[in-house]
């Protein structure tokens, strides 16, 4: 390293609400998952709903349990609620829990230089 | 062309400064780690070693002049109709791979996506661009999933009539006419075949993550980024778990 990039080293400042949200966008962006040719981004309205969802008697005696719901890019999905209740769940728990891994790893960092 | 598949396409034609097929190779690299799918790179390039990934011959597209170097990135229009695969993801070669998070978007049933919304590295917001003088929003053809289908092949086609005829867009949209640029073509065409604006072509919850000018790249190892940038003073940060968009050339 030469003086100036010795000074520069030595002045970086690390800003750690930017690094907040790069940890987010990244969580964010794995928050989807895919089920009957769809693609879903699992939200704690998506399992709310999915968790509540509970046909009516005269609603069920007609169909087996499936339901149609749009995916996130628009397109009309057949769902059988439980099912993809419990991929979300699943995927809510991995990212979750790596976030909360991250998260910690973030904590610990004060300055540039714990890069 | 293969049935039922899923695959990848970059384009690559070196010029004076920059080696893009080497950067094509490493993106293919990436793109099979990560999401596992076979990859085609379209280069005018017969003999140079592409490792395991598929080549197909091109010619070197129309020269396209920028500040200090040419650029050959007009054949992104003609990648509906060399693509080999069902549904194609396409990425330009400084786009970094480093997640699965593209494979949600891949199995999804949409019939065409582009990146739209932007991630800016130096404020941690969510942008949109919008074109020329107009409130249309942008869309980046960095990266676009499509489906081999009439809906697509419409957008194709007028992404070729609007390059084609680039000076008379430019002027009616009012943006710059040189160089000419993908990102600008591919939102005409979607803004046109999508009834004017009325539909969303744009990825979700998957932001592009632009790496320019304003970042300096300190490392990339185990696809971390540590970057440098200016705010109200030299700051430092790090992106993980993320696809980047490495646009400084050269600087890796």
């Amino acid at each position: 390293m030469n003086t100036e990039e010795l000074r520069d080293a030595a002045r970086v400042a690390y800003d750690r609400e930017l690094a907040k949200q790069n940890i987010n966008t990244a969580i964010e962006s794995r928050m989807t998952v895919n089920y009957n040719g769809g693609m879903f981004i699992v939200t704690q309205e998506l399992i709310a709903f999915l968790h509540a969802w509970m046909p009516t008697p005269n609603l069920s005696l007609n169909s087996d349990g499936k339901i149609y719901m749009m995916d996130a890019y628009d397109v009309p999905v057949k769902v059988l609620p439980y099912e993809l209740l419990h991929i979300c769940q699943r995927r809510w728990y991995e990212v979750m829990n790596e976030f909360a891994a991250e998260y910690e790893e973030f904590t610990k960092i004060r300055n540039a230089r714990q890069l | 062309m293969l049935v039922n598949s899923n695959g990848c396409i970059i384009t690559a034609f070196n010029n004076e400064k920059h080696d893009h097929l080497r950067m094509a190779v490493q993106a293919a690299d990436r793109v099979v780690k990560h999401l596992n799918i076979p990859v085609t790179i379209v280069t005018d390039d017969e003999t140079a070693d592409v490792r395991t990934h598929a080549r197909i011959v091109a010619a070197k597209p129309k020269i396209n002049l920028r500040k200090d170097f040419t650029w050959y990135n007009l054949s992104r229009t003609d990648l509906y109709d060399i693509s080999p695969y069902d549904r194609t993801l396409i990425i330009d070669s400084d786009y970094y791979v480093c997640t699965p998070n593209l494979l949600a978007h891949i199995n999804s049933n949409a019939d065409f996506i582009m990146t739209r919304d932007v991630y800016n590295v130096r404020t941690g917001k969510v942008e949109r661009y919008k074109l020329g003088n107009t409130q249309i929003d942008m869309y980046w053809a960095t990266i676009a999933i499509f489906n081999k289908c009439e809906e697509t092949k419409n957008i194709f086609e007028m992404a070729k009539h609007v390059q084609k005829h680039y000076l008379y867009y430019s002027q009616l949209y009012g943006f710059n006419r040189n160089p000419v640029r993908n990102d600008y073509i591919f939102t005409i065409a979607c803004h046109l075949i999508g009834g004017y604006g009325l539909k969303d072509y744009g990825f979700k919850k998957y932001p592009l993550i632009n790496c320019d000018n304003f970042t300096k790249y300190i490392s990339f190892e185990d696809d971390k980024l540590i970057y440098q940038y200016e705010s109200t003073k030299l700051c430092a940060n790090k992106l993980q778990n993320l696809d980047l968009h490495l646009m400084n050339k050269g600087q890796l």
